[in-house]
């Protein structure tokens, strides 16, 4: 419609004259902004629905300015996703198991993905709620393993977990840096005192990578 | 290891300061200073054959930062054949899996710049908004020293200043921004083009003027170059020109 195509009287059960009204909203606006979430990216059409809404972007900007994003799921999903691109080259269904190089292949190489074909021996819930989350037949074959949740608060994946860390909150009681949606970095400083005896993300890390390298017999870096 | 004593032995050794043009001897080195002559327990590095210099010192180079990333992550490929020789030695000795070829992973940039001799390495785009993610980085960017230059000649502020002849206004803003943002020096890119990119235009020329702010591109250069010598900066003023991105014409940019 953008440019000056005809379309049928109905597309994908929306009448024309609501397609031709939206079109019309989106030309008239001083700055449009398309944000795409799982209800493009998880139905029929998956990344070709995504790769339309890109073109419908670039159509837009020769009437006006126009910008397109993915919407994020969980709070400061964009930080490792911004930390894994800079440390591997990937920024997310990252497989390190080969040692030489980092892998990715979403499809193969996603929690769910590995997840729904059983392919893992243990599970670490980090910050996150598989247990909400992820589909039931996933949770079902994760379940058959050790299954591990860190994390401050209850969820479900810590009501089913077989060992629930808690730990402080990035943000409040600990300092931390977090990435937003649109990847601008925000500091947050510590406003509250942390419980005695819950640690940081980082330093249950730390002590898990240690006793790791004990029982490897490695060094840690 | 001995306590930080080091010997460097049999290099052509290369120093313009001392006049020092590839003379072949040892560098004795004893907790991070080249001294006389060090004790018989110290590490010896056998140079023999190899150039023996101070660090490279490499002033622009895009190597820690979000648009950087943004490269990471628009070329999946890169990363395809990176990793295939990572040495059973690398693995054993800790060192991090190198990862891509034309935008290396922040842990390859500080490998490769410390096999090719280099110290130091300047991101040379730094925006201001994106400060923390830039000091990150370059956390994550083993053995080589590296600072950024956080970018001006589009900011808003500064264009309105300038727009105003107010250069003291602008030499404070650049103070303050530089201190906040622990950045270098002062780097303009595209000046007032890349502000109006947002709208799909751009200036191509120093005289075009930019959408809305009502200044030139040779008013922004030109300001900026006062407020850093105003501020008396010890670097000049790190300039790309407009007209971003085209081959080289014949019509000098400083031309009246």
């Amino acid at each position: 419609m953008l440019r000056g195509h005809d379309i049928p009287a109905v597309v994908a059960g929306i009448p024309k004259e609501k397609i031709l009204a939206s079109v019309d909203i989106m030309k008239k606006a001083r700055f449009c902004m398309i944000f795409f979430g799982m209800g493009c990216t998880h139905s029929d059409g998956r990344n070709h629905n995504v790769d339309i809404a890109i073109s419908l972007t670039r159509d837009l900007n020769t009437h006006t300015k126009t910008s397109i994003m993915a919407m994020r799921g969980h709070y400061n999903i964009a930080g490792p996703g911004q930390v894994w691109s800079w440390q591997f080259g990937f920024p997310y269904c990252i497989d390190l198991s080969k040692g030489t190089h980092a892998h990715m292949n979403p499809g193969e190489t996603s929690s769910v993905d590995l997840a729904m074909r059983d392919e893992v021996d243990c599970f670490v819930n980090v910050g996150t709620d598989a247990g909400a989350h992820f589909p039931i037949q996933a949770v079902q074959h994760l379940k058959k393993h050790p299954f591990i949740t860190v994390d401050p608060n209850f969820c479900m994946a810590s009501e089913i977990a077989d060992l629930h860390i808690p730990v402080r909150i990035t943000g409040v009681d600990e300092p931390g840096v977090v990435y937003r949606m649109d990847n601008v970095p925000i500091q947050f400083k510590a406003v509250l005192k942390g419980l005695p005896g819950v640690p940081s993300d980082e330093e249950l890390f730390d002590r898990v990578y240690e006793r790791m390298c004990e029982l490897t017999s490695s060094q840690p870096v | 290891m001995a306590s930080g004593e080091m010997i460097v032995r049999g290099g052509f050794s290369v120093d313009p300061t001392r006049k020092i043009d590839g003379d072949v001897g040892d560098v004795a080195i004893k907790d991070g200073k080249i001294v006389d002559k060090v004790s018989s327990s110290a590490r010896v590095i056998d140079a023999k054959g190899k150039v023996v210099m101070a660090g490279g010192v490499d002033v622009h180079s895009h190597v820690a930062g979000p648009k950087v990333n943004v490269g990471r992550l628009m070329r999946p490929e890169d990363k395809l054949l990176s990793g295939t020789f990572r040495s059973g030695m690398a693995q054993k000795n800790g060192y991090r899996m190198e990862s891509g070829f034309s935008i290396p992973s922040t842990f390859k940039t500080g490998y490769d710049y410390a096999r090719m001799g280099y110290g130091f390495v300047m991101e040379a785009a730094m925006p201001p908004i994106h400060f923390p993610h830039v000091h990150e980085e370059i956390h994550d960017t083993p053995i080589i020293d590296e600072a950024a230059l956080p970018v001006f000649g589009n900011n808003w502020f500064v264009m309105d200043y300038l727009r105003k002849g107010e250069v003291e206004n602008t030499a404070a803003y650049i103070a303050w921004l530089l201190k906040a943002t622990k950045g270098y020096g002062v780097k303009v890119v595209n000046p007032g083009g890349t502000a109006a990119w947002a709208w799909g235009l751009n200036c191509l020329s120093l005289d075009e003027q930019v959408p809305y702010f009502e200044i030139t591109p040779r008013e922004i250069t030109l300001g900026l170059l006062k407020a850093n010598e105003y501020l008396g900066l010890p670097h000049s003023m790190h300039v790309h020109q407009n007209d971003l991105g085209n081959p080289a014409t014949t019509r000098g940019p400083l031309s009246p």
